[in-house]
């Protein structure tokens, strides 16, 4: 009998955009239940990292698999991925004009479930969603993120999240850019939405949002490569010392290999 | 007895749902070509006043004297002498669907135009099949308050002093070649009049059909509202597939007297085999509202630039256009508004998509006189490409006499974003879907300003034309 | 010596035997190789077959008809003719004394009615290869060069192109050679009299792989004040080679006579990644139709089109632009201002054109008019023929008074409103000016775009005193 795979595995992935190579040889594996977040400074490969575990064209991948339940994702085109289970709420949320919300999340919602959802199942469920994330009815009447402050973007991210319903969700800077309120609220959000059954990828830049979703692993990204993992008091270290000794160290690897 | 058959389809679109046509004997039909004794033919038939008769005569020596437009799309292949000036299938303009022919009634059924009327969803009902009027009706409240809604061959008869007062004092019948051809070949259209301070409430609908092959139809239609009235008229045009091409040039004349507000509402979906080279032109006076709303799906090409004449202080004008051209398409569309007094406002909006080798054009004219102080005018015109097949064009000519005015103009082509494509493909949908997703939202700003019945009409037909142009 | 055909009417027979004895006799004048005399006048039977414009065209439905002279004339052979100058080699510079002069210049070439009046070339620009010489020299001193290039932009774009290649009396020849750097502007000033009749102008600029250079071409009447019988004809063609990598900025500022009308050509060819930018400013003339054509069918080829000018009196100011775009990844912009006053006249008839093989295009265009007087007008008509869908392409256009949240504000801080508006109106000229390469030629354009507007002040102050 084969034991049961891991949830997600990202397994020796090498990411280039055109030329230059981002992401070096990332493994890690997320097991239902889990938080973990990769922490690193700027230009460590963060974005690129989110945007090619969704599959977005700019990103190459050149090595390495992505896998969901044990199956390889990497062939497949974003939409695929998002209805196997994959989510990335996007560091900056394209804004698309004239396309309404509650259009376009009805369409989401479908496609996730591959049904239809029922009008009414999807007005409550709409519903609920928003008033936990405490935002007004009217925010699903506008066009998707036009004209949405910052804020708002991030904020209609994490509602898209909750109606979703993932396996994994990777969250991109989720947290920068917010107001104290705003984290509180987003966070929230996304621990209302976390259970044992799916598992959620933080990336971020600062500690901050860490206070309000406690990360079972903790990864420094410096590079494009994991240099670091432990548990939540590395970023507690992180916070104390900055990236600078993580870097320090890789400059060091880099001159002795 | 007949029924109606689907042709084969001559081109991809076969998509194209009102391709059938009915195979029916006309009770007149005109032999092919044009002359003064075709124009005098339908003058005869039509029994008019002397003065008509001289006008479309008058009119056909311009159409002969003037040449073909050598810009927008290409005329030479247009026979005149191919083609039927005059094809009548009933003998009578019915005020009651149970009246009208069994066949052309079924025509109407499949379009489900007696259906929206029966459910109260318009004001009133005009049909006209070929070149004459079979169908005209409106709500009898209106009737009593004194609105007109007839065809205009019935109008010219009923009302003959109010129809020569306004006939051609909008589009003069040497204007251009098309609608020269139109004022001498006349026949149908609506006849609108809008008494002072009447608000008709929802939308009269007229629909027009083409039925037979190698014909020509030219319908004629007057609007005058009155002052301080309120009136909304909606046209829908389809056609049947033939291999050989019709000609469809219609001309409107609208009336926008002082206060009143206009909005003239064009779904285009002819089949792929018709020119469609129509004049369309609005007055407006002191205060009024002049809208045109111009959907134009079908057409093997089509020429149409909707004009407002803002004539005194107050006037708005404002056209929303949208045009979508798939393969073997040519739609030239646009605007014209042109500022002639002090104080006078316009938009105009336009979107058009190229699919499938399909070309779509914007023209317009945005003219400010001098002594027109005052005057704002705002332009937007975006184009979106849907493969490298296709062609998107923009002529927008601005001639700006007056300083003191606030005119502005933008334009974009560009081809769906790639990164509104990630996002909602991210979320799930998958590429056609998520593609089909943004064009909507591209033309959302016009199709919101459509009757709810017809914005999802219009959306329909752009996403049939979209799985035609994907595959 | 040919005689002047003194003549008050706009247009006139062509008599092509007599234009082909004259082309002859200019040519063997200038001592011009065989090949030359044959390209002009191979260019003039291809004139003579073409027709003249009858303001039914598109391009030409707003020029005025009976200002621009259909008209193709040599009202004198000249100076050279008579044999006056020697190669210009032998020239010993002397900085004109002009204006338009700039402090700095890796080389100068002056032109008075045909004749070299100076040329100068710097050390700098002579070690690397930089050639600077009118026309005809150049022609004879490095034929291959000139033979490569002269008409490679492609066949005429009209008759006055046409007639431009075989009639012209003066003309330059600049050559950057691969890799050439000047840090300093080539300068080509040419001084006219405007009562010596009509003029030909053509003048040639290649810059070869990866050079970088700039030229200044400026234009100006000596007797700007003469009352003259006959409107001039001043026609110029310019052709701008920027091969693979090159930087090229070619800068023409005019200020012919207020009776004359100026039609020129201009036509800029981009070569693979290299730039261009053509910044035209427009001060003199009755009527100035200025033609400027990008091609850009080499991939990531940059080009850009900057146009400035400030209308007053009656005077029409028209400019036919083309971006045209038939190769992948290529970038151009145009960007057009101008200011009107009094009932002077302009119009933009711009297109971008892009072909199926212009993929991953991004071209835009901005034409903004501003009107200062009641009698004033503007047709900005900006175009788009798009065939490739992977691209960018916007335009915009406006025209409209100053704006008088500008004005008000500059009023609150205590500037009186007739220095508001020409500060307003300065400022926006000077995205335009500020891309002339030379810091003097844009201090000379400051200027001449204060003087033009120097009559709206004291019509100001006319009507602010008798109010």
């Amino acid at each position: 009998m084969t034991p049961t795979p891991p949830l997600f595995e990202i397994d020796a992935l090498q990411v280039a955009v055109g030329d230059k190579q981002i992401v070096n040889s990332l493994s890690l594996t997320l097991n239902p239940g889990e938080v973990h977040a990769i922490m690193g400074p700027n230009g460590s490969g963060k974005s690129t990292l989110a945007n090619s575990l969704m599959g977005h064209p700019r990103y190459t991948v050149n090595g390495g698999d992505i896998r969901l339940n044990g199956d390889s994702v990497i062939e497949m085109p974003p939409d695929e991925r998002a209805r196997a289970g994959l989510f990335l709420a996007f560091q900056y949320p394209t804004d698309i004009p004239g396309v309404s919300m509650i259009n376009f999340l009805r369409r989401a919602i479908s496609a996730r479930r591959g049904a239809e959802i029922p009008v009414r199942e999807y007005r409550q469920l709409l519903n609920d969603v928003l008033s936990r994330l405490q935002m007004d009815e009217q925010f699903v009447r506008r066009y998707v993120n036009d004209g949405f402050s910052g804020g708002e973007k991030k904020r209609a991210e994490i509602l898209q999240l909750g109606l979703l319903q993932p396996l994994v969700a990777v969250m991109d800077e989720t947290d920068s850019g917010l107001d104290i309120d705003a984290l509180r609220i987003v966070s929230e959000g996304i621990n209302t939405f976390h259970s044992d059954d799916n598992a959620i990828l933080l990336i971020t830049h600062y500690q901050r949002i860490l206070r309000y979703v406690q990360p079972d692993h903790v990864h420094v990204l410096i590079d494009g490569r994991i240099v670091e993992s432990g548990d939540a008091s590395l970023a507690e270290i992180l916070e104390r010392d900055g990236y600078e000794p993580f870097m320090e160290r890789t400059k060091e690897g880099a001159l002795s290999s | 007895m007949t029924t109606p058959t689907v042709d084969a389809p001559v081109s991809s679109r076969s998509e194209y749902e009102f391709g059938f046509h009915d195979d029916v004997e006309a009770l007149v039909k005109l032999p092919k070509g044009l002359s003064r004794e075709v124009v005098n033919t339908i003058s005869d038939i039509k029994d008019e006043p002397e003065w008509m008769r001289k006008l479309r005569l008058k009119a056909l020596d311009h159409f002969n004297a003037r040449p073909m437009p050598e810009w927008g799309g290409e005329l030479g292949d247009i026979d005149f002498n191919d083609i039927h000036y005059y094809v009548r299938a009933t003998d009578r303009d019915e005020s009651s669907w149970e009246d009208v022919p069994d066949y052309i009634r079924d025509t109407y059924d499949k379009l489900g135009i007696p259906e929206a009327e029966k459910q109260g969803l318009l004001a009133g009902v005009g049909a006209q099949y070929d070149s004459e009027v079979v169908y005209h009706n409106i709500r009898e409240d209106l009737e009593e308050k004194g609105v007109l809604f007839l065809g205009t061959d019935q109008a010219l008869s009923e009302y003959p002093d109010l129809v020569r007062e306004y006939f051609t004092t909008v589009i003069p019948p040497n204007d251009n070649k098309f609608a020269a051809l139109n004022t001498a070949v006349w026949s149908g259209g609506s006849f609108i009049y809008v008494p002072p301070g009447v608000n008709v409430d929802i939308p009269l609908q007229a629909y027009f059909r083409i039925n037979s092959e190698d014909m020509g139809q030219f319908e004629r239609t007057l609007i005058i509202a009155d002052e301080g009235s309120q009136v909304h008229y909606v046209e829908g045009c389809t056609a049947p597939i033939y291999s050989s091409d019709s000609l469809h040039s219609a001309v409107v004349e609208i009336i926008c007297k002082r206060g009143s507000n206009v909005r003239y509402t064009t779904i285009q979906n002819w089949s792929n085999n018709v020119y469609n080279l129509v004049t369309k032109r609005a007055t407006a006076y002191q205060d009024a509202v002049m809208t045109w709303v111009d959907g134009n799906l079908g057409s093997k090409l089509t020429m149409k630039y909707p004009a407002v004449y803002l004539m005194e202080p107050g006037a708005h004008g404002e056209v929303l256009s949208i045009a979508s051209a798939g393969q073997g398409q040519q739609l030239d569309a646009g605007a014209k508004i042109v500022h002639a007094a002090p104080n006078t406002t316009s938009v105009i909006t336009s979107k058009s998509l190229s699919m499938d080798g399909g070309r779509s054009t914007y023209r317009g004219l945005l003219k400010v006189y001098d002594g027109a102080d005052g005057c704002r005018s705002n332009v937007r015109c975006d184009a979106l490409m849907l493969d490298e097949h296709s062609r998107s064009d923009t002529y927008p000519v601005m001639e700006i006499d007056e300083k003191r005015v606030d005119i502005g103009h933008e334009a974009t082509v560009s081809k769906v974003g790639d990164e509104q494509l990630f996002y909602l493909m991210a979320r799930g949908l998958s590429e056609g879907e998520a593609t089909k997703m943004i064009v909507n939202g591209f033309v959302e700003p016009i199709i919101k300003s459509l009757p709810l019945e017809y914005a999802v009409e219009m959306n329909r037909l752009i996403e049939l034309q979209m799985d035609g142009a994907i595959g | 010596m040919t005689q002047a055909t003194i003549d008050a009417s706009v247009d006139s027979d062509i008599k092509p035997d007599l234009l082909r004895a004259q082309v002859t006799e200019l040519s063997q004048a200038n001592r011009e190789p065989d090949w030359l005399l044959a390209f002009r006048l191979a260019s003039l039977e291809h004139a003579l077959a073409l027709d003249w414009w009858t303001g039914q065209e598109e391009s030409w439905r707003r020029t005025p008809p009976n200002r621009l002279p259909r008209r193709a004339i040599l009202d004198h052979l000249p100076a050279a003719a008579n044999g006056a100058q020697p190669a210009s080699n032998g020239v010993k510079p002397t900085a004109p004394q002009h204006v338009f002069a700039p402090l700095n210049h890796a080389g100068l070439v002056h032109q008075y009615g045909g004749q070299l009046v100076a040329s100068d070339l710097s050390d700098a620009a002579a070690q690397c290869g930089v050639i600077f010489q009118p026309l005809s020299d150049a022609a004879r001193e490095h034929p291959q060069l000139v033979q490569r290039w002269l008409g490679a932009v492609g066949p005429p774009l009209d008759r006055y192109e046409a007639f431009g290649r075989a009639l012209w009396s003066q003309g330059a020849f600049v050559y950057a050679p691969p890799g050439a750097v000047l840090n300093d502007s080539l300068f080509y000033l040419i001084t006219q009299n405007a009562a010596a009749g009509d003029q030909w102008h053509y003048a040639l600029v290649v810059a070869d792989r990866e050079s970088q250079v700039a030229l200044i071409d400026a234009g100006d009447a000596n007797d700007r004040r003469a009352d003259l019988k006959r409107a001039p004809l001043i026609h110029a063609n310019v052709e701008i080679i920027a091969e693979d990598g090159a930087h090229l900025q070619f800068a023409t500022v005019q200020r012919w006579h207020r009776q004359s009308a100026a039609i020129s050509s201009t036509r800029g060819r981009v070569g693979r990644d290299a730039t261009l930018r053509i910044t035209a400013a427009a001060f003199g003339a009755d009527v100035d139709k200025q033609r400027i054509d990008l091609d850009l069918s080499q991939s990531g080829g940059h080009g850009e089109i900057r146009g400035l000018f400030v209308g007053d009196g009656r005077q029409h100011i028209e400019h036919v632009t083309r971006q045209y775009h038939n190769g992948v990844g290529a970038t151009s912009d145009l960007l057009i201002r101008g200011v009107l006053t009094d009932d002077s006249q302009a119009v933009q008839y711009g297109l971008i054109r892009i072909t199926p093989k212009g993929q991953q295009t991004n071209a835009h265009q901005t034409m903004r008019n501003l009107l200062l007087d009641d009698g004033a007008g503007a047709d900005p008509i900006p175009m788009l023929e798009i065939e490739a869908d992977d691209v960018k392409c916007s335009h915009a256009a406006a025209v409209g008074p100053v704006d008088p949240d500008q004005l008000f504000y500059l009023q609150a801080r205590g500037i009186p409103p007739h220095i508001a508006e020409r500060m307003v109106v300065r400022g926006f000229l000077a995205e335009i000016a500020d891309g002339i390469p030379d810091q003097h030629m844009r201090d000379v354009v400051d200027e001449l775009v204060e003087i033009q507007l120097h009559p709206q002040q004291t019509t100001h102050q006319r009507n602010g005193a008798t109010a």
